[in-house]
């Protein structure tokens, strides 16, 4: 993932992504990989319905802000569309986005300039006002939606119609990395007045009919700005109580598409003659929560030891069946700022975590006792916190970890074990490393990191507001210092996702991306039934 | 006898009715001990404080708990079931089609059940210790012993994914077709539940067969030279069914109940799968309903045997004079 920045003008050349046509987008940034892999996806017959499966149930959301289960982001996907979107480096493009151009004229400024002729589904057009509604939305902290970090650096005031296509984002804080954040597939736009209730969005398939738990119906919609990469007619997606009902389904060619199959299945269904399998890596992760102001893990020494208990080959093994990467107690895998200090891997080492437990008084006597809890809700983290539990045994009786399982409902909740307990589980999709950082500590303070007396929430803002990439580097590599010391998470692994889907389906492109089935084809363009 | 029967239903059913008041105070009790409400369940872990109120605002979760019940009760008792919180649609609206699809399946399951577990009970009692007697007991057995996930993985296995694609793995019904739309897709769920209920009936039936035969009154009727045929129809069948019909309605009632399972495994777009994301959110008002409904099942299908069985005994019959 070879992301390297380069200086222009103050301001790194990614943020100058303006005038987009797709071939001065390839010669300037995509690979010549990735430009293959689009020469070698070429879809073909126009019409038809695309069944997809996916894990739902009554609980799902449609909303164009908000978001919780993969259902609730294949629904987003297939009606909204964002001003921008990431290519396969993650850098942000105008590329089936709603700008024309988007430009960080400075830290603490973005122009944007919407496509003419974007129509919502409703047939109005698209405009300023719209998009201005949809981050007031946004930002209104009374609204539902994923908004809260972008409020660190936007207050509704900072939106500036400049004129009927053009919208000025002046931020209070400075954050050089702004465009990402307009990539951000929960940062769509919705009509002005969008009560999250009526599903009017812009994309290439407008709402039919949506039954909670059912399914939903999106029908080709005739005014869509990108018609000519459209090929479907309709797209269903399907509600699936159950993983294996959703995969069994798709071996007996009921449905087409079976969104984020387990692991356990992906050699079955990869040697059926008629089926194929996607896999992706896109930095998302699954952890280990300690709580670094909760005994016992206000002792760095025990969250150190802790770390060295983990094995993560075997871990990684176990619960994705080693579909992913072995992490290394640090996130942002997809930044270019990954593991600045080079960091050696982390292995389990009973010897040296042994060693750290004596020093704080933990003996076979004096054991430490601690309670490891994950819900039931979230595929792996169970077999997680199973497999620490056991793999804790190996200091002999020192540490001794009772993982308990907890209804989905009730460990998330607000008094919940889910930020009320000392040690518990988590999961996270791909982010870079600063938003993540900013995630961590602002929106979900997991471990409470950073203690008091820390530069970290300093360093952060000094890095946001860091245009020069390599002095951020500098910044970063300082930050991940601190965490990789003193932090409070264990990540033994990056987890890829995979999708299996009817081999009669074509356009679909494998690269990194953060959404399942090929970044659910961004809003089910470029693909076809055969 | 006619006014004593009526006189005996008429008793059941208010005692039913007092049942289900219970049951429905019993979940309201249960639903708010649980850890955490349903603003809280429904909007995760992305809840702002102030996303919370409005929500607990909009539910009427801020009355107090009191009010909460009698509003709903008043509400149920009208006709308006309310508002599912996870959904943001009436419960009516809802949960009716899946009443619906579920109260369909059940049927299929039960109408195929009773008649082939007491054929299969009688004829085992009939041929007792030959044969079809020990074949039929040890694959009940079997059967009985396995729990519904693993006669329908099993099922799927066979005719559908991995060694015939012979039938549909899910039932897949468009949203407003009726159950019937796809039979096909009902094939698997039907023979599961089938399974599932077929072996203890047939082996109370088996039972009760197997002391009727061996009572007096046979003995009697043989003796008096009756044929063995009318021995079987008139004396003893109608006196061993009468426990079946207990073990038959209390198992119709475990499948109301007990159908999540096989839903889950079928996706079927019953009120199985609907209890268990309404758990899962908290959503009350479905809750409540769908606790009613299943207790009104186990009540109807109870008072049903009751009556079956004083019917069809007809030493019981006569008690009721």
């Amino acid at each position: 993932m070879d992301q390297q920045e380069i200086e222009t003008s103050g301001l790194s050349r990614r943020h100058f992504i303006q005038g987009v046509s797709s071939a001065a987008l390839a010669a300037g940034i995509f690979s010549s990989s990735a430009l293959n892999a689009w020469a070698a996806s070429v879809p073909g017959k126009k019409g038809g319905t695309l069944k997809i499966g996916v894990v739902g149930g009554a609980n799902d959301l449609f909303d164009a802000n908000y978001i919780v289960a993969k259902a609730d982001q294949a629904r987003l996907m297939s009606t909204f569309e964002t001003l921008l979107t990431f290519d396969q480096n993650f850098v942000p493009v105008t590329k089936d986005g709603l700008a024309q151009s988007a430009k960080q004229n400075s830290p603490t400024k973005v122009t944007v300039k919407l496509r003419k002729g974007v129509k919502f589904h409703d047939g109005t057009p698209l405009t300023a006002d719209d998009v201005i509604a949809t981050f007031k939305r946004l930002l209104d902290p009374a609204q539902r939606t994923t908004g809260k970090p972008l409020r660190t650096f936007l207050d509704p005031s900072g939106l500036v119609k400049r004129d009927s296509l053009t919208v000025e984002f002046n931020l209070k804080a400075p954050n050089v990395d702004f465009l990402s954040v307009l990539a951000s597939y929960t940062y769509a736009i919705a009509k002005a007045g969008y009560d999250g209730k009526t599903q009017i969005g812009t994309s290439a398939f407008s709402l039919v009919s949506y039954t909670p738990g059912r399914e939903s119906v999106h029908k080709r919609f005739k005014g869509y700005w990108d018609a000519k990469n459209v090929y479907l007619d309709e797209v269903r997606i399907i509600d699936f109580a159950d993983k294996s009902a959703l995969v069994n389904a798709l071996i007996a060619k009921q449905i087409d598409v079976a969104v984020d199959i387990p692991f356990e299945q992906f050699k079955t269904l990869k040697s059926k003659k008629y089926l194929n399998v996607i896999e992706n890596s896109a930095g998302a992760w699954l952890a280990f929560c300690m709580r670094i102001d909760i005994k016992p893990f206000d002792d760095n020494n025990v969250r150190q030891a802790m770390r060295l208990l983990v094995d993560r080959k075997q871990m990684l093994n176990r619960v994705l069946s080693g579909h992913g990467k072995i992490g290394n107690d640090l996130y942002g895998y997809i930044d270019a700022n990954y593991n600045a200090n080079g960091y050696k891997q982390r292995n389990q080492d009973i010897p040296a975590a042994l060693a750290l437990l004596k020093k704080s008084g933990y003996s076979k006597a004096n054991p430490l006792r601690v309670e490891l809890t994950a819900p039931d809700d979230t595929g792996g983290l169970v077999l997680m916190i199973q497999t620490l539990a056991e793999q804790a045994k190996k200091t002999g009786g020192v540490v001794i970890i009772d993982a308990k399982v907890i209804d989905g409902g009730t460990y998330w909740s607000a008094k919940g074990q889910y930020m009320n307990t000392g040690f518990y589980s988590t999961y996270w999709s791909g982010r870079t490393y600063l938003a993540q950082a900013a995630a961590s500590m602002d929106i979900y303070p997991e471990t409470k990191f950073p203690p008091a007396g820390s530069s970290f929430r300093a360093d952060y803002l000094k890095a946001a507001g860091t245009a020069n990439a390599k002095k951020r580097r500098e910044i970063v590599a300082k930050m991940q210092k601190e965490e990789f010391d003193k932090g409070g998470y264990i990540i033994p692994f990056f987890n890829n996702f995979a999708d299996a889907y009817s081999s009669k389906i074509k356009g679909v492109v494998a690269r990194p991306s953060q959404l399942n089935m090929d970044y659910y084809a961004h809003g089910f363009k470029y693909i076809s039934l055969g | 006898m006619k006014a004593s029967i009526l006189r005996f239903v008429l008793k059941r059913i208010a005692l039913g009715l007092l049942t289900l008041f219970i049951v429905s105070l019993l979940i309201f009790a249960v639903t708010q001990a649980l850890p955490s409400d349903p603003a809280e369940a429904i909007l995760g872990r992305e809840a702002t404080p102030e996303a919370l109120e409005a929500l607990r605002a909009d539910f009427g979760l801020d009355k107090p708990i009191v009010v909460q019940y009698t509003n709903w009760l008043s509400g149920v008792l009208t006709g308006d079931l309310g508002t599912s919180y996870a959904t943001s649609t009436s419960v009516s609206e809802y949960i009716g089609p899946r009443v619906g699809a579920s109260f369909f399946l059940l049927l299929i399951a039960a109408v195929g059940s009773i008649p082939l577990s007491i054929v299969v009970g009688a004829n085992a009692a009939l041929r007792r210790d030959r044969k079809f007697d020990t074949t039929s007991s040890l694959v009940s057995l079997i059967l009985a012993a396995m729990p519904e996930f693993v006669v329908g993985t099993i099922l799927t296995i066979i005719f559908s994914t991995t060694i015939w694609q012979l039938l549909p793995a899910v039932t897949y019904l468009e949203v407003g077709a009726p159950p019937w739309s796809d039979m096909k897709g009902l094939i698997l769920p039907v023979l599961t539940l089938l399974i599932a209920v077929t072996p203890y009936v047939a082996r109370v039936m088996r039972a009760a067969m197997v002391e009727v035969l061996e009572s007096d009154y046979v003995e009697m009727a043989r003796l008096k030279g009756m044929d063995e045929r009318t021995v079987l129809w008139r004396h003893a069948m109608p006196n061993a069914v009468g426990p079946a019909f207990q073990v038959i309605a209390l198992n119709l009632a475990y499948l109301a109940g007990g159908v999540i399972i096989v839903e889950r495994l079928f996706n079927f777009p019953g009120i199985g799968s609907a209890l268990a994301d309404a758990v899962r959110s908290r959503d009350l008002p479905v809750i409540q309903f769908l606790a009613l409904i299943i207790a009104a099942v186990y009540v109807l299908t109870n008072l049903l045997a009751d009556i079956g069985t004083v019917l069809v005994t007809p030493r019981l019959r006569t008690r009721l004079k």
